[in-house]
């Protein structure tokens, strides 16, 4: 699944998850000039679960570039400017900073695909180990967050011209050691920077990161998901709506006191960030984060059946010929894919598909999610769905689910009778 | 039937919601493939446009003749404009800015409509366009722009399909507004066209025998520079020749006409224009297949899949990683804020 190279001898090392010859290019000044040494570009998981972007020199053997890259934050993608087309660039999307690349191996065949691998790995990188059941992605967040080195934290939130600001951040931070647990009230134990979440709470769009280019494909410039800066900008805002009361209570145990089983204040906010009740709303989760490259994708495509029914829901190739399976992972990697997807995750938890996703012949459970804007409910439903074949473009018709198709099943989906959708949900289980 | 309005934008292009569709303009990407096929779609031939990195003037030779250059930046209310306004000028046709989706569109032809070259065919809209406006004040051309349907259909065209129908915008606006300017040479000066001031901005000389892209590459440097200062996003884009004529003429004249070149250096050329025009027609091939995907309305997609992955139990832990990323850059977001305040 991850593009392994083979035959490069000793500067291959087989737990990269791509790695390419290429060199680099160095702007200085204005001016973009190729390095001529002999490189090689490749991409790992430190055992944090970080992602790393490297340039590492062939014949000194010497790692000159070794970047944390943070899902949304970077693109890479070709340089049309340039006439062959072998020139890369690894875009910061926070930052107007560049990095070129150009390829050095001497077949042209696997550009495209090392471009899209890369991007892949960028943005949705292999997931880090799994601690326990559901309420895992806390942990895993936090054993992230415990494990960065001081150096690694800040390549991540930031860049050197905001060094002042979080290396402060940070310092308060490492001056909460567990000693220093008390239980005094919010007057007292000294105002950190990390203070109450309800500061914290109004990360407008403006101050949050732009939204960037998920980049599915080498080419993929400017067609972005919602991805990260969405996520940011609606949960911020959504923080505020939803959870500012919660929030306000807890801002004071947060800030001064003993911060429970968490190594410092900052660790037990973000716990408060995990939804625990509603519908996940305090989150915006972007299902496309977590779908390219995807093992998931290769196990329906396996089935030609399976590729038969999705097949009829993309238009036409230009080439007759395309491999169908081909054709159906080009589209889910491709950004206007990922777009779609970001903007139904989006919008599905802000209740405004209950009416779209009742035209569909989805389940009554998933329809009464859908109303209720639970994307966690949704995905239940989902997989409660009858087997293969049942529900499916099945005797290979190539109908197109239409409006107007509604479910047999007598079911309350207008909105006034939704009102407790989870109450309904948790009957149906039962 | 699926309709309704998307409220959140792509990146890198005008963040502004969407106005409800009936003579209006949408959203379109700043993207080279989108404004290339944009082009052609204004019946435009010979022409295409290029994303350009950097200014070096060696980068920017093989890309030769340069008709106009296109910055795209996020507008910065106080950008003093930066030369002399030109009111009174004949041979310089200026549209006024009357709407903002259309930003991409008024500032592609801003140049072509001042384009005098062997190489462009305006195309009978655009030049149909041209004539009719001729006489008119740069705001009324403005107007006639908004309401001229060929070019406005051709420019929704690039505008995502509508999936469904929202009730309310679910997105936080975003309330970054990006701009485009034109820069261009026209007969021997350098001028600055932006929809959004009052007139062409005449912002240099261009000697005699100078090539105007060393007369414009400081000042694009220098406004490059202050917005790299502030972090401002920009782009620059490049209207060229079609490349692919281009190099298809270069081998016709190395084929058939005598050459200084001895015959290796000749053929070595040749195939290296060769593997130039295979990149090019790839390159169409891209941008359409782009297109494709842009004008796809993938609803019936995404549940189909959805569906699929339910029933083969692989979508909670798409969710659950889904979910986890969403921490991870609420996490990111949340320290970033604080920094900045």
């Amino acid at each position: 699944m991850f593009g392994r190279q083979s035959g490069l001898g000793s500067s291959s090392n087989s737990s990269n998850l791509v790695e390419f010859r290429a060199g680099r290019m160095n702007m200085v000044g204005k001016m973009v000039h190729p390095d001529s040494r002999k490189g090689l570009v490749y991409m790992t998981q430190s055992e944090d679960g970080l992602m790393h972007f490297c340039w590492k020199d062939r014949t000194s053997g010497k790692v000159e570039d070794d970047l944390i890259v943070f899902p949304d934050d970077f693109e890479y993608k070709r340089v049309d400017q340039c006439k062959t087309g072998r020139v890369y660039v690894l875009k910061f999307k926070s930052s107007t900073r560049r990095m070129f690349f150009w390829i050095q191996e001497p077949k042209t065949d696997k550009d495209e695909e090392h471009c899209r691998r890369i991007n892949e790995l960028l943005n949705n990188p292999p997931s880090a180990h799994q601690r326990g059941g559901g309420g895992s992605n806390d942990g895993d967040l936090q054993y992230m967050l415990n494990n960065m080195s001081q150096q690694q934290l800040m390549q991540l939130f930031g860049g050197v011209g905001q060094m002042g600001g979080l290396s402060s951040l940070l310092g308060q931070m490492n001056s909460r050691t567990p000693s220093s647990r008390n239980t005094s009230s919010s007057g007292g134990g000294g105002a950190s920077a990390l203070q109450t979440p309800e500061n914290v709470s109004v990360p407008r769009t403006p101050s949050a990161p732009t939204r960037g280019s998920k980049s599915g494909s080498s080419r993929s410039s400017n067609a972005n998901s919602q991805g990260a800066g969405e996520a940011a900008g609606s949960a911020g805002s959504s923080l505020d709506a939803d959870a500012s009361g919660k929030n306000s209570t807890t801002a004071t145990t947060t800030a001064s006191e003993a911060t429970g089983p968490y190594a410092n204040p900052f660790q037990a906010y973000l716990s408060n960030l995990s939804p625990e009740h509603g519908a996940g709303r305090s989150l915006n989760i972007d299902l496309s984060t977590a779908l390219s490259g995807s093992e998931a994708i290769n196990t329906l495509i396996a089935d030609p059946e399976r590729v038969k029914s999705l097949i009829v829901h993309l238009p036409e190739s230009e080439d007759a010929d395309e491999d169908r399976k081909q054709q159906i992972k080009d589209h889910i990697t491709s950004p206007q894919f990922q777009q779609a997807l970001a903007h139904f995750s989006n919008a599905l938890q802000w209740a405004q598909l209950g009416p779209v996703v009742k035209q569909f012949e989805l389940s009554s459970e998933a329809v009464a999610a859908a109303y209720a804007g639970n994307l966690e409910d949704f995905v239940k439903a989902l997989e409660k769905s009858l087997p293969a074949g049942a529900t499916m473009a099945s005797g290979g018709e190539a109908t197109e689910k239409k409006a107007g198709s509604e479910p047999e099943t007598p079911v309350a989906v207008a909105r006034d009778e939704n009102t407790d959708p989870a109450e309904k949900q948790e009957e149906k289980q039962k | 039937v699926f309709f309704g309005e998307m409220a959140e934008a792509a990146p890198e292009s005008i963040a502004m919601p969407t106005e409800s569709s009936d003579g209006s303009w949408c959203l379109i990407e700043s993207d080279p493939g989108v404004f290339t096929e944009l082009i052609r779609g204004f019946g435009v031939t010979g022409a295409q446009v290029e994303e350009i990195w950097t200014l070096d003037a060696d980068a920017f030779h093989h890309l030769e003749p340069i008709h106009g250059l296109i910055f795209l930046f996020k507008w910065v209310q106080d950008d003093q404009p930066a030369g002399r306004i030109v009111n009174d000028r004949k041979d310089i046709f200026f549209t006024r800015q009357v709407i903002t989706n259309a930003c991409a569109t008024q500032a592609l032809l801003s140049l072509l409509l001042n384009l005098r070259h062997s190489d462009i065919d305006l195309g009978e809209t655009l030049n149909g366009f041209k004539k009719f406006c001729q006489d008119l004040d740069p705001i009324s051309r403005g107007l006639c722009l908004s309401n001229e349907e060929k070019i406005r259909t051709v420019h929704n065209s690039f505008a995502r399909p509508v999936l469904f129908e929202m009730e309310m915008r679910q997105s936080v606006p975003d309330d970054d507004i990006y701009h485009f300017v034109g820069y261009m040479p026209i007969n021997g000066h350098l001028y600055e066209l932006d929809g959004m001031q009052q007139g062409p901005i005449e912002l240099a000389e261009i000697g005699q025998g100078k090539n105007w892209l060393d007369v414009v590459r400081p000042i694009i440097e220098a406004r490059m520079q202050r917005y790299s200062v502030g972090e401002i996003h920009f782009n620059l884009m490049a209207l060229v020749s079609d490349r692919q004529r281009s190099y298809e003429r270069q081998i016709q004249l190395l084929v058939h006409q005598p050459s200084l070149l001895t015959p290796e250096e000749r053929h070595s050329e040749i195939a290296n224009l060769r593997t130039y025009v295979k990149f090019e027609q790839e390159k169409k091939r891209r941008y359409r297949q782009e297109n494709l995907r842009r004008r796809h309305n993938y609803l019936p997609f995404i549940i189909e899949l959805l569906k699929q992955l339910g029933e083969t139990g692989q979508l909670m832990p798409i969710y659950e990683k889904a979910k986890l990323r969403a921490m991870q850059c609420e996490a990111a977001a949340v320290l970033k804020f604080r920094q900045e305040r």
